[in-house]
Protein backbone atom coordinates (compact mmCIF):
# COMPACT_ATOMS: atom_id res chain seq x y z
CA UNK A 1 0.00 0.00 0.00
CA UNK A 2 1.24 3.34 -1.01
CA UNK A 3 1.67 6.15 1.44
CA UNK A 4 -0.68 8.58 -0.44
CA UNK A 5 -3.57 6.09 -0.54
CA UNK A 6 -2.96 5.38 3.09
CA UNK A 7 -3.52 9.11 3.97
CA UNK A 8 -6.71 9.58 1.90
CA UNK A 9 -9.14 8.26 4.47
CA UNK A 10 -7.75 10.78 6.97
CA UNK A 11 -8.33 13.79 4.63
CA UNK A 12 -11.94 12.76 4.03
CA UNK A 13 -12.55 12.43 7.71
CA UNK A 14 -11.16 15.93 8.42
CA UNK A 15 -13.23 17.50 5.58
CA UNK A 16 -16.39 16.07 7.00
CA UNK A 17 -15.59 17.33 10.50
CA UNK A 18 -14.32 20.84 9.62
CA UNK A 19 -15.72 23.08 6.83
CA UNK A 20 -12.57 24.20 5.00
CA UNK A 21 -14.29 26.19 2.18
CA UNK A 22 -14.04 30.09 2.19
CA UNK A 23 -17.09 31.85 3.75
CA UNK A 24 -19.42 33.29 1.07
CA UNK A 25 -21.30 36.66 1.58
CA UNK A 26 -24.67 36.58 -0.18
CA UNK A 27 -25.49 40.27 -0.98
CA UNK A 28 -28.96 39.61 -2.41
CA UNK A 29 -29.97 37.61 0.56
CA UNK A 30 -28.65 40.35 2.90
CA UNK A 31 -30.50 43.11 0.91
CA UNK A 32 -33.78 41.17 1.12
CA UNK A 33 -33.43 40.62 4.85
CA UNK A 34 -32.15 44.19 5.69
CA UNK A 35 -33.55 46.65 3.03
CA UNK A 36 -33.25 49.84 5.14
CA UNK A 37 -29.68 49.22 6.18
CA UNK A 38 -28.78 48.46 2.60
CA UNK A 39 -30.11 51.86 1.37
CA UNK A 40 -28.26 53.78 4.10
CA UNK A 41 -25.00 52.04 3.30
CA UNK A 42 -25.46 52.63 -0.42
CA UNK A 43 -26.18 56.39 -0.04
CA UNK A 44 -23.13 56.81 2.24
CA UNK A 45 -20.81 55.12 -0.25
CA UNK A 46 -21.97 57.37 -3.15
CA UNK A 47 -21.63 60.53 -1.04
CA UNK A 48 -18.05 59.67 0.02
CA UNK A 49 -16.77 59.04 -3.58
CA UNK A 50 -18.15 62.29 -4.98
CA UNK A 51 -16.76 64.31 -2.05
CA UNK A 52 -13.26 62.94 -2.59
CA UNK A 53 -13.38 63.65 -6.37
CA UNK A 54 -14.73 67.18 -5.99
CA UNK A 55 -12.20 68.02 -3.26
CA UNK A 56 -9.18 66.97 -5.37
CA UNK A 57 -10.10 69.03 -8.47
CA UNK A 58 -11.18 71.94 -6.31
CA UNK A 59 -7.67 72.06 -4.77
CA UNK A 60 -5.91 71.70 -8.14
CA UNK A 61 -8.01 74.32 -9.91
CA UNK A 62 -8.29 76.89 -7.17
CA UNK A 63 -4.87 76.72 -5.46
CA UNK A 64 -2.23 78.85 -7.32
CA UNK A 65 0.70 77.16 -5.67
CA UNK A 66 -0.48 73.72 -6.69
CA UNK A 67 -1.20 75.00 -10.22
CA UNK A 68 2.34 76.39 -10.45
CA UNK A 69 3.83 73.18 -9.16
CA UNK A 70 1.79 71.20 -11.66
CA UNK A 71 2.97 73.47 -14.49
CA UNK A 72 6.60 73.07 -13.44
CA UNK A 73 6.22 69.29 -13.38
CA UNK A 74 4.64 69.29 -16.85
CA UNK A 75 7.41 71.53 -18.29
CA UNK A 76 10.11 69.41 -16.63
CA UNK A 77 8.66 66.22 -18.08
CA UNK A 78 8.47 67.90 -21.49
CA UNK A 79 12.12 69.01 -21.34
CA UNK A 80 13.18 65.61 -20.18
CA UNK A 81 11.45 63.98 -23.12
CA UNK A 82 12.91 66.51 -25.60
CA UNK A 83 16.46 65.96 -24.34
CA UNK A 84 16.15 62.21 -24.22
CA UNK A 85 15.19 62.01 -27.91
CA UNK A 86 18.42 61.80 -29.98
CA UNK A 87 18.79 64.60 -32.54
CA UNK A 88 20.47 63.30 -35.67
CA UNK A 89 20.92 66.70 -37.22
CA UNK A 90 22.33 68.36 -34.14
CA UNK A 91 25.82 69.61 -35.06
CA UNK A 92 28.63 67.78 -33.33
CA UNK A 93 31.21 69.78 -31.44
CA UNK A 94 33.77 71.04 -33.94
CA UNK A 95 36.46 71.83 -31.45
CA UNK A 96 37.15 72.10 -27.78
CA UNK A 97 38.00 75.52 -26.42
CA UNK A 98 41.65 75.64 -25.48
CA UNK A 99 41.91 76.09 -21.74
CA UNK A 100 45.56 76.64 -21.03
CA UNK A 101 48.57 78.05 -22.90
CA UNK A 102 49.95 74.51 -23.01
CA UNK A 103 46.83 73.28 -24.79
CA UNK A 104 46.89 76.29 -27.11
CA UNK A 105 50.44 75.50 -28.20
CA UNK A 106 49.97 71.88 -29.18
CA UNK A 107 50.24 70.71 -32.75
CA UNK A 108 46.52 69.85 -32.79
CA UNK A 109 45.46 73.27 -31.55
CA UNK A 110 47.78 75.22 -33.85
CA UNK A 111 46.78 73.11 -36.85
CA UNK A 112 43.14 73.82 -36.01
CA UNK A 113 43.87 77.55 -35.68
CA UNK A 114 45.47 77.50 -39.14
CA UNK A 115 42.52 75.70 -40.70
CA UNK A 116 40.09 78.19 -39.19
CA UNK A 117 41.97 81.46 -39.63
CA UNK A 118 45.14 80.91 -41.64
CA UNK A 119 48.42 82.27 -40.29
CA UNK A 120 46.56 85.21 -38.74
CA UNK A 121 44.65 82.73 -36.64
CA UNK A 122 47.86 80.99 -35.59
CA UNK A 123 49.56 84.28 -34.71
CA UNK A 124 46.53 85.36 -32.67
CA UNK A 125 46.72 82.10 -30.79
CA UNK A 126 50.44 82.65 -30.10
CA UNK A 127 49.62 86.05 -28.63
CA UNK A 128 46.78 84.72 -26.49
CA UNK A 129 49.01 81.95 -25.14
CA UNK A 130 51.76 84.42 -24.30
CA UNK A 131 49.27 86.68 -22.53
CA UNK A 132 48.34 83.77 -20.30
CA UNK A 133 51.93 82.67 -19.80
CA UNK A 134 52.81 86.09 -18.40
CA UNK A 135 56.00 88.12 -18.37
CA UNK A 136 59.53 87.04 -17.75
CA UNK A 137 62.20 89.05 -15.94
CA UNK A 138 64.31 91.22 -18.18
CA UNK A 139 67.62 90.01 -16.86
CA UNK A 140 68.82 87.88 -13.99
CA UNK A 141 72.40 88.53 -13.09
CA UNK A 142 74.63 86.12 -11.20
CA UNK A 143 74.76 88.76 -8.44
CA UNK A 144 70.97 88.74 -8.14
CA UNK A 145 70.87 84.96 -8.09
CA UNK A 146 73.51 84.88 -5.34
CA UNK A 147 71.59 87.50 -3.37
CA UNK A 148 68.46 85.36 -3.62
CA UNK A 149 70.46 82.28 -2.64
CA UNK A 150 71.91 84.03 0.39
CA UNK A 151 68.50 85.37 1.36
CA UNK A 152 69.55 89.03 1.18
CA UNK B 1 92.95 47.08 3.38
CA UNK B 2 95.98 48.82 2.06
CA UNK B 3 95.10 47.79 -1.49
CA UNK B 4 91.57 49.15 -1.06
CA UNK B 5 92.94 52.46 0.09
CA UNK B 6 95.16 52.59 -2.96
CA UNK B 7 92.14 51.96 -5.24
CA UNK B 8 90.21 54.77 -3.60
CA UNK B 9 93.13 57.08 -4.09
CA UNK B 10 93.39 56.13 -7.75
CA UNK B 11 89.65 56.70 -8.27
CA UNK B 12 89.78 60.09 -6.59
CA UNK B 13 92.78 61.04 -8.71
CA UNK B 14 91.00 60.01 -11.91
CA UNK B 15 87.89 62.02 -11.02
CA UNK B 16 90.00 65.06 -10.18
CA UNK B 17 91.90 64.68 -13.45
CA UNK B 18 88.66 64.33 -15.43
CA UNK B 19 87.25 67.45 -13.80
CA UNK B 20 90.49 69.32 -14.37
CA UNK B 21 90.50 68.42 -18.05
CA UNK B 22 86.76 68.83 -18.76
CA UNK B 23 85.95 71.96 -16.76
CA UNK B 24 88.04 74.42 -18.79
CA UNK B 25 86.67 72.80 -21.96
CA UNK B 26 83.08 73.41 -20.78
CA UNK B 27 83.86 77.07 -20.13
CA UNK B 28 85.67 77.53 -23.42
CA UNK B 29 82.99 76.07 -25.70
CA UNK B 30 79.64 77.66 -26.46
CA UNK B 31 76.68 75.29 -26.93
CA UNK B 32 76.46 73.89 -30.43
CA UNK B 33 72.68 73.76 -30.33
CA UNK B 34 71.04 77.10 -31.16
CA UNK B 35 67.90 76.09 -29.24
CA UNK B 36 69.78 76.36 -25.95
CA UNK B 37 70.53 80.03 -26.65
CA UNK B 38 66.96 80.64 -27.75
CA UNK B 39 65.49 79.10 -24.59
CA UNK B 40 67.75 81.29 -22.44
CA UNK B 41 66.69 84.36 -24.39
CA UNK B 42 63.02 83.42 -23.92
CA UNK B 43 63.52 83.14 -20.17
CA UNK B 44 65.13 86.56 -20.02
CA UNK B 45 62.77 88.47 -22.29
CA UNK B 46 60.53 90.91 -20.50
CA UNK B 47 57.15 91.11 -22.14
CA UNK B 48 56.29 94.76 -22.81
CA UNK B 49 53.14 96.11 -21.15
CA UNK B 50 50.16 97.14 -23.30
CA UNK B 51 51.32 100.75 -23.74
CA UNK B 52 54.83 99.71 -24.68
CA UNK B 53 53.47 97.03 -26.97
CA UNK B 54 51.37 99.61 -28.80
CA UNK B 55 54.31 101.98 -29.10
CA UNK B 56 56.54 99.27 -30.57
CA UNK B 57 53.83 98.23 -32.98
CA UNK B 58 53.26 101.85 -34.11
CA UNK B 59 57.01 102.34 -34.55
CA UNK B 60 57.27 99.25 -36.76
CA UNK B 61 54.23 100.41 -38.77
CA UNK B 62 55.83 103.87 -39.32
CA UNK B 63 53.04 105.56 -37.36
CA UNK B 64 55.52 107.11 -34.93
CA UNK B 65 59.24 107.80 -35.04
CA UNK B 66 61.98 106.52 -32.76
CA UNK B 67 61.94 107.84 -29.20
CA UNK B 68 63.76 107.41 -25.90
CA UNK B 69 61.25 104.97 -24.47
CA UNK B 70 61.76 102.58 -27.37
CA UNK B 71 65.53 103.00 -27.06
CA UNK B 72 65.32 102.19 -23.35
CA UNK B 73 63.21 99.13 -24.02
CA UNK B 74 65.76 97.83 -26.50
CA UNK B 75 68.57 98.65 -24.04
CA UNK B 76 66.80 96.72 -21.30
CA UNK B 77 66.60 93.71 -23.57
CA UNK B 78 70.20 93.89 -24.78
CA UNK B 79 71.09 90.50 -23.25
CA UNK B 80 68.07 88.93 -24.94
CA UNK B 81 69.06 90.33 -28.34
CA UNK B 82 72.64 89.10 -27.89
CA UNK B 83 71.42 85.60 -27.12
CA UNK B 84 69.01 85.64 -30.06
CA UNK B 85 71.65 86.80 -32.52
CA UNK B 86 74.11 84.18 -31.24
CA UNK B 87 71.40 81.54 -31.61
CA UNK B 88 70.59 82.67 -35.15
CA UNK B 89 74.27 82.39 -36.10
CA UNK B 90 74.50 78.86 -34.73
CA UNK B 91 73.85 76.51 -37.65
CA UNK B 92 72.54 73.49 -35.77
CA UNK B 93 69.22 73.77 -33.95
CA UNK B 94 67.33 71.02 -32.15
CA UNK B 95 64.33 72.24 -30.16
CA UNK B 96 63.96 68.91 -28.38
CA UNK B 97 60.47 68.25 -29.75
CA UNK B 98 58.91 65.00 -28.61
CA UNK B 99 57.36 63.93 -31.89
CA UNK B 100 56.03 60.73 -30.32
CA UNK B 101 53.30 62.84 -28.70
CA UNK B 102 51.64 63.21 -32.08
CA UNK B 103 48.93 65.87 -32.08
CA UNK B 104 49.81 66.65 -28.45
CA UNK B 105 53.29 67.75 -29.51
CA UNK B 106 54.10 70.99 -27.68
CA UNK B 107 55.57 73.89 -29.65
CA UNK B 108 55.80 76.71 -27.10
CA UNK B 109 58.97 78.00 -28.74
CA UNK B 110 57.07 79.26 -31.79
CA UNK B 111 55.08 81.87 -29.87
CA UNK B 112 58.19 83.03 -28.00
CA UNK B 113 60.32 83.11 -31.13
CA UNK B 114 57.71 85.16 -32.92
CA UNK B 115 57.83 87.74 -30.14
CA UNK B 116 61.62 87.65 -30.29
CA UNK B 117 61.61 88.46 -34.01
CA UNK B 118 59.61 91.62 -33.26
CA UNK B 119 62.30 92.65 -30.80
CA UNK B 120 65.01 92.10 -33.42
CA UNK B 121 62.96 93.89 -36.06
CA UNK B 122 62.54 96.88 -33.73
CA UNK B 123 66.25 97.05 -33.11
CA UNK B 124 66.94 96.81 -36.86
CA UNK B 125 64.70 99.79 -37.46
CA UNK B 126 66.32 101.81 -34.68
CA UNK B 127 69.78 101.02 -36.10
CA UNK B 128 68.63 102.10 -39.53
CA UNK B 129 67.31 105.40 -38.13
CA UNK B 130 70.78 105.92 -36.67
CA UNK B 131 72.29 105.23 -40.12
CA UNK B 132 73.88 101.99 -38.92
CA UNK B 133 72.55 100.22 -42.02
CA UNK B 134 74.93 97.31 -42.11
CA UNK B 135 74.04 96.18 -38.61
CA UNK B 136 70.37 96.89 -39.26
CA UNK B 137 70.47 94.61 -42.30
CA UNK B 138 72.40 92.03 -40.30
CA UNK B 139 69.53 91.95 -37.78
CA UNK B 140 67.09 91.28 -40.63
CA UNK B 141 69.28 88.43 -41.79
CA UNK B 142 69.15 87.10 -38.22
CA UNK B 143 65.36 86.92 -38.55
CA UNK B 144 65.78 84.90 -41.78
CA UNK B 145 68.15 82.57 -39.92
CA UNK B 146 65.73 82.25 -37.02
CA UNK B 147 63.09 81.29 -39.56
CA UNK B 148 65.30 78.52 -40.89
CA UNK B 149 65.59 77.12 -37.35
CA UNK B 150 61.86 76.37 -37.16
CA UNK B 151 61.09 75.82 -40.83
CA UNK B 152 62.03 72.13 -40.85
CA UNK B 153 60.28 71.14 -37.62
CA UNK B 154 56.58 70.82 -38.42
CA UNK B 155 54.12 72.24 -40.90
CA UNK B 156 53.10 74.94 -38.42
CA UNK B 157 56.79 75.66 -37.79
CA UNK B 158 57.24 76.02 -41.54
CA UNK B 159 54.31 78.40 -41.86
CA UNK B 160 55.56 80.42 -38.90
CA UNK B 161 58.97 80.61 -40.58
CA UNK B 162 57.30 81.96 -43.72
CA UNK B 163 55.83 84.84 -41.71
CA UNK B 164 59.30 85.57 -40.23
CA UNK B 165 60.78 85.64 -43.75
CA UNK B 166 58.08 88.03 -44.90
CA UNK B 167 58.74 90.42 -42.02
CA UNK B 168 62.50 90.24 -42.52
CA UNK B 169 61.94 91.11 -46.20
CA UNK B 170 59.71 94.04 -45.27
CA UNK B 171 62.43 95.36 -42.96
CA UNK B 172 65.16 94.94 -45.59
CA UNK B 173 62.98 96.75 -48.12
CA UNK B 174 62.54 99.67 -45.70
CA UNK B 175 66.25 99.86 -44.87
CA UNK B 176 67.25 99.78 -48.55
CA UNK B 177 64.96 102.74 -49.16
CA UNK B 178 66.59 104.73 -46.35
CA UNK B 179 70.17 103.76 -47.17
CA UNK B 180 72.26 105.90 -49.49
CA UNK B 181 74.14 103.90 -52.17
CA UNK B 182 76.78 101.97 -50.21
CA UNK B 183 78.41 99.48 -52.55
CA UNK B 184 80.26 97.55 -49.89
CA UNK B 185 77.15 96.98 -47.78
CA UNK B 186 75.06 96.14 -50.86
CA UNK B 187 77.60 93.59 -52.12
CA UNK B 188 77.76 92.02 -48.68
CA UNK B 189 73.94 91.91 -48.51
CA UNK B 190 73.75 90.37 -51.98
CA UNK B 191 76.04 87.49 -50.98
CA UNK B 192 74.21 86.97 -47.68
CA UNK B 193 70.80 86.86 -49.37
CA UNK B 194 72.11 84.48 -52.03
CA UNK B 195 73.40 82.17 -49.32
CA UNK B 196 70.01 82.16 -47.56
CA UNK B 197 68.03 81.94 -50.82
CA UNK B 198 70.04 79.03 -52.16
CA UNK B 199 69.39 76.82 -49.16
CA UNK B 200 67.17 73.88 -50.09
CA UNK B 201 63.55 74.41 -49.15
CA UNK B 202 62.46 72.24 -46.23
CA UNK B 203 58.92 72.01 -47.62
CA UNK B 204 59.31 68.32 -48.53
CA UNK B 205 60.85 67.58 -45.15
CA UNK B 206 57.86 69.05 -43.32
CA UNK B 207 55.44 67.24 -45.61
CA UNK B 208 57.18 64.01 -44.59
CA UNK B 209 57.09 64.96 -40.90
CA UNK B 210 53.37 65.71 -41.15
CA UNK B 211 52.78 62.43 -43.00
CA UNK B 212 54.68 60.51 -40.34
CA UNK B 213 53.18 62.14 -37.23
CA UNK B 214 49.56 62.15 -38.37
CA UNK B 215 49.82 58.86 -40.26
CA UNK B 216 50.27 57.22 -36.85
CA UNK B 217 46.58 58.02 -36.18
CA UNK B 218 45.41 55.45 -38.74
CA UNK B 219 44.92 52.75 -36.14
CA UNK B 220 41.78 51.94 -34.17
CA UNK B 221 43.12 53.20 -30.85
CA UNK B 222 44.61 56.43 -32.21
CA UNK B 223 41.66 57.09 -34.52
CA UNK B 224 39.27 56.88 -31.57
CA UNK B 225 41.57 59.07 -29.49
CA UNK B 226 41.69 61.63 -32.27
CA UNK B 227 37.91 61.73 -32.71
CA UNK B 228 37.13 61.96 -29.02
CA UNK B 229 39.91 64.07 -27.56
CA UNK B 230 41.63 66.19 -30.16
CA UNK B 231 40.84 69.65 -31.37
CA UNK B 232 40.00 69.23 -35.04
CA UNK B 233 38.79 72.15 -37.09
CA UNK B 234 36.71 70.12 -39.51
CA UNK B 235 33.01 70.14 -40.37
CA UNK B 236 30.75 68.60 -37.75
CA UNK B 237 29.09 66.38 -40.36
CA UNK B 238 32.48 64.90 -41.30
CA UNK B 239 33.28 64.11 -37.69
CA UNK B 240 29.87 62.51 -37.26
CA UNK B 241 30.44 60.41 -40.36
CA UNK B 242 33.87 59.34 -39.13
CA UNK B 243 32.48 58.35 -35.73
CA UNK B 244 29.76 56.27 -37.33
CA UNK B 245 32.30 54.54 -39.58
CA UNK B 246 34.74 53.81 -36.78
CA UNK B 247 31.98 52.26 -34.68
CA UNK B 248 31.48 49.50 -37.24
CA UNK B 249 35.04 49.43 -38.61
CA UNK B 250 37.05 46.25 -39.01
CA UNK B 251 40.84 46.19 -39.23
CA UNK B 252 40.70 46.64 -43.00
CA UNK B 253 39.18 50.10 -42.46
CA UNK B 254 42.39 51.30 -40.83
CA UNK B 255 44.67 49.57 -43.34
CA UNK B 256 42.77 51.23 -46.19
CA UNK B 257 42.87 54.61 -44.47
CA UNK B 258 46.63 54.40 -43.99
CA UNK B 259 47.07 53.40 -47.61
CA UNK B 260 44.93 56.30 -48.83
CA UNK B 261 46.90 58.67 -46.56
CA UNK B 262 50.26 57.54 -48.00
CA UNK B 263 49.03 57.88 -51.58
CA UNK B 264 47.68 61.35 -50.86
CA UNK B 265 51.05 62.51 -49.53
CA UNK B 266 52.90 60.96 -52.46
CA UNK B 267 50.83 63.15 -54.80
CA UNK B 268 51.44 66.23 -52.60
CA UNK B 269 55.20 65.67 -52.56
CA UNK B 270 55.34 65.12 -56.31
CA UNK B 271 53.39 68.35 -56.88
CA UNK B 272 56.00 70.38 -54.97
CA UNK B 273 58.50 69.73 -57.79
CA UNK B 274 56.24 71.35 -60.39
CA UNK B 275 56.05 75.01 -61.42
CA UNK B 276 53.49 76.99 -59.43
CA UNK B 277 50.49 76.85 -61.77
CA UNK B 278 50.74 73.09 -62.33
CA UNK B 279 51.54 72.43 -58.68
CA UNK B 280 48.56 74.46 -57.51
CA UNK B 281 46.26 72.69 -59.97
CA UNK B 282 47.49 69.28 -58.85
CA UNK B 283 47.21 70.08 -55.14
CA UNK B 284 43.78 71.57 -55.63
CA UNK B 285 42.68 68.51 -57.58
CA UNK B 286 43.87 66.04 -54.97
CA UNK B 287 42.19 68.06 -52.19
CA UNK B 288 38.90 68.11 -54.09
CA UNK B 289 39.24 64.37 -54.68
CA UNK B 290 39.50 63.75 -50.93
CA UNK B 291 36.35 65.83 -50.35
CA UNK B 292 34.45 63.80 -52.95
CA UNK B 293 35.89 60.43 -51.97
CA UNK B 294 35.04 60.72 -48.30
CA UNK B 295 31.32 60.63 -49.05
CA UNK B 296 31.45 57.15 -50.58
CA UNK B 297 34.89 55.76 -49.82
CA UNK B 298 35.59 54.87 -46.19
CA UNK B 299 39.36 54.83 -46.93
CA UNK B 300 39.38 58.62 -47.35
CA UNK B 301 37.99 59.29 -43.85
CA UNK B 302 41.27 59.87 -42.00
CA UNK B 303 42.80 61.92 -44.80
CA UNK B 304 39.72 64.14 -45.02
CA UNK B 305 40.02 64.91 -41.30
CA UNK B 306 43.77 65.30 -40.95
CA UNK B 307 45.33 66.41 -44.23
CA UNK B 308 46.39 70.05 -44.33
CA UNK B 309 45.25 72.40 -47.12
CA UNK B 310 48.50 72.14 -49.07
CA UNK B 311 47.37 74.25 -52.05
CA UNK B 312 46.93 77.23 -49.70
CA UNK B 313 50.20 76.51 -47.89
CA UNK B 314 52.06 76.16 -51.18
CA UNK B 315 50.73 79.54 -52.38
CA UNK B 316 51.97 81.16 -49.16
CA UNK B 317 55.38 79.60 -49.66
CA UNK B 318 55.61 80.82 -53.27
CA UNK B 319 54.43 84.29 -52.25
CA UNK B 320 57.17 84.64 -49.63
CA UNK B 321 59.89 83.18 -51.84
CA UNK B 322 58.84 85.50 -54.64
CA UNK B 323 59.12 88.45 -52.24
CA UNK B 324 62.64 87.24 -51.33
CA UNK B 325 63.50 87.06 -55.04
CA UNK B 326 62.15 90.57 -55.52
CA UNK B 327 64.45 91.78 -52.73
CA UNK B 328 67.44 90.05 -54.33
CA UNK B 329 66.58 91.57 -57.71
CA UNK B 330 66.18 94.96 -56.06
CA UNK B 331 69.62 94.68 -54.43
CA UNK B 332 71.12 94.12 -57.90
CA UNK B 333 69.37 97.26 -59.11
CA UNK B 334 70.55 99.27 -56.08
CA UNK B 335 74.10 98.09 -56.80
CA UNK B 336 73.85 99.27 -60.41
CA UNK B 337 72.44 102.57 -59.21
CA UNK B 338 75.28 102.93 -56.67
CA UNK B 339 77.88 102.16 -59.35
CA UNK B 340 76.50 104.17 -62.25
CA UNK B 341 74.40 106.79 -60.54
CA UNK B 342 71.24 105.67 -62.35
CA UNK B 343 68.90 102.74 -62.52
CA UNK B 344 69.11 100.51 -65.60
CA UNK B 345 66.43 100.72 -68.26
CA UNK B 346 65.81 97.00 -68.17
CA UNK B 347 66.48 94.17 -65.78
CA UNK B 348 69.93 92.54 -65.94
CA UNK B 349 70.02 88.90 -67.11
CA UNK B 350 69.72 85.94 -64.77
CA UNK B 351 67.78 87.67 -62.05
CA UNK B 352 65.81 85.70 -59.45
CA UNK B 353 62.35 84.94 -60.80
CA UNK B 354 58.76 85.67 -60.02
CA UNK B 355 57.83 82.16 -58.91
CA UNK B 356 54.12 82.58 -59.71
CA UNK B 357 54.98 82.74 -63.42
CA UNK B 358 58.53 81.35 -63.51
CA UNK B 359 59.56 84.47 -65.42
CA UNK B 360 61.51 87.65 -64.66
CA UNK B 361 59.68 90.34 -62.75
CA UNK B 362 58.11 93.07 -64.81
CA UNK B 363 60.39 96.05 -64.13
CA UNK B 364 59.21 99.62 -64.21
CA UNK B 365 61.07 102.77 -63.20
CA UNK B 366 59.15 105.36 -61.21
CA UNK B 367 59.86 108.97 -60.23
CA UNK B 368 61.54 107.99 -56.98
CA UNK B 369 62.57 104.41 -57.55
CA UNK B 370 61.21 101.30 -59.28
CA UNK B 371 58.51 98.64 -59.17
CA UNK B 372 58.95 94.90 -59.59
CA UNK B 373 55.69 93.31 -60.61
CA UNK B 374 54.78 89.62 -60.75
CA UNK B 375 53.59 88.26 -64.07
CA UNK B 376 51.69 85.39 -62.51
CA UNK B 377 48.71 85.43 -60.20
CA UNK B 378 48.40 84.00 -56.69
CA UNK B 379 45.73 81.44 -57.50
CA UNK B 380 44.45 81.21 -53.93
CA UNK B 381 43.57 84.89 -53.75
CA UNK B 382 43.50 85.78 -57.42
CA UNK B 383 45.95 88.64 -56.82
CA UNK B 384 49.01 89.84 -58.71
CA UNK B 385 51.67 91.20 -56.37
CA UNK B 386 54.03 94.07 -56.95
CA UNK B 387 56.89 95.44 -54.86
CA UNK B 388 57.72 99.10 -54.80
CA UNK B 389 61.23 100.31 -53.95
CA UNK B 390 62.37 103.87 -53.46
CA UNK B 391 65.91 105.01 -54.12
CA UNK B 392 67.47 107.52 -51.76
CA UNK B 393 68.58 110.55 -53.78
Amino acid sequence: MKKQENDKWLDELISQTINTSEPQFDVEKWRREYPEEFQVLKSRAEQKTSTIQAGFWEVVLHNRLVKLAAAVIIVAIGLLIVHRIPHRHEPAKVSKMPKSPAEMLTMASLNAAYRLGGMEGVEKQYEEALELLGPRPAKITVKELLAEFNGT
Amino acid sequence: MKTLNNNNLTTAFCIALALFVSTPAAFAQAPENAALFYYQAFLLYEKPDATMDKMLSDFLDDKIGANEVIEQFIGKNRAVIDYLVTAADTPYCDWGYDYSRGLDLMMPNLARLRRATYLIQTEAKLLSKKSNYRMALDRCLSIHKMASHVADTTLIGYLTAITFNRRANNSIQGILEDMPGDLQTLDWLKSQLAEIGNRPSPSKIVVDIEREILGAYMTREKFNEMLSEKELAVEASLLELARERVLVADEQFFVKNKDYWEKHFAVVKAALDLPYVQAFAKLNKVEEKVKKDVIEDIAATGTAILAAPFSRIYSQQVKTKTFSNAIRTAVELYIIEARTGRLPDKLPADMPKDLFSGQDFEYKKTEDGFILRCRGRDLTKGEIYQYEFKVKQ
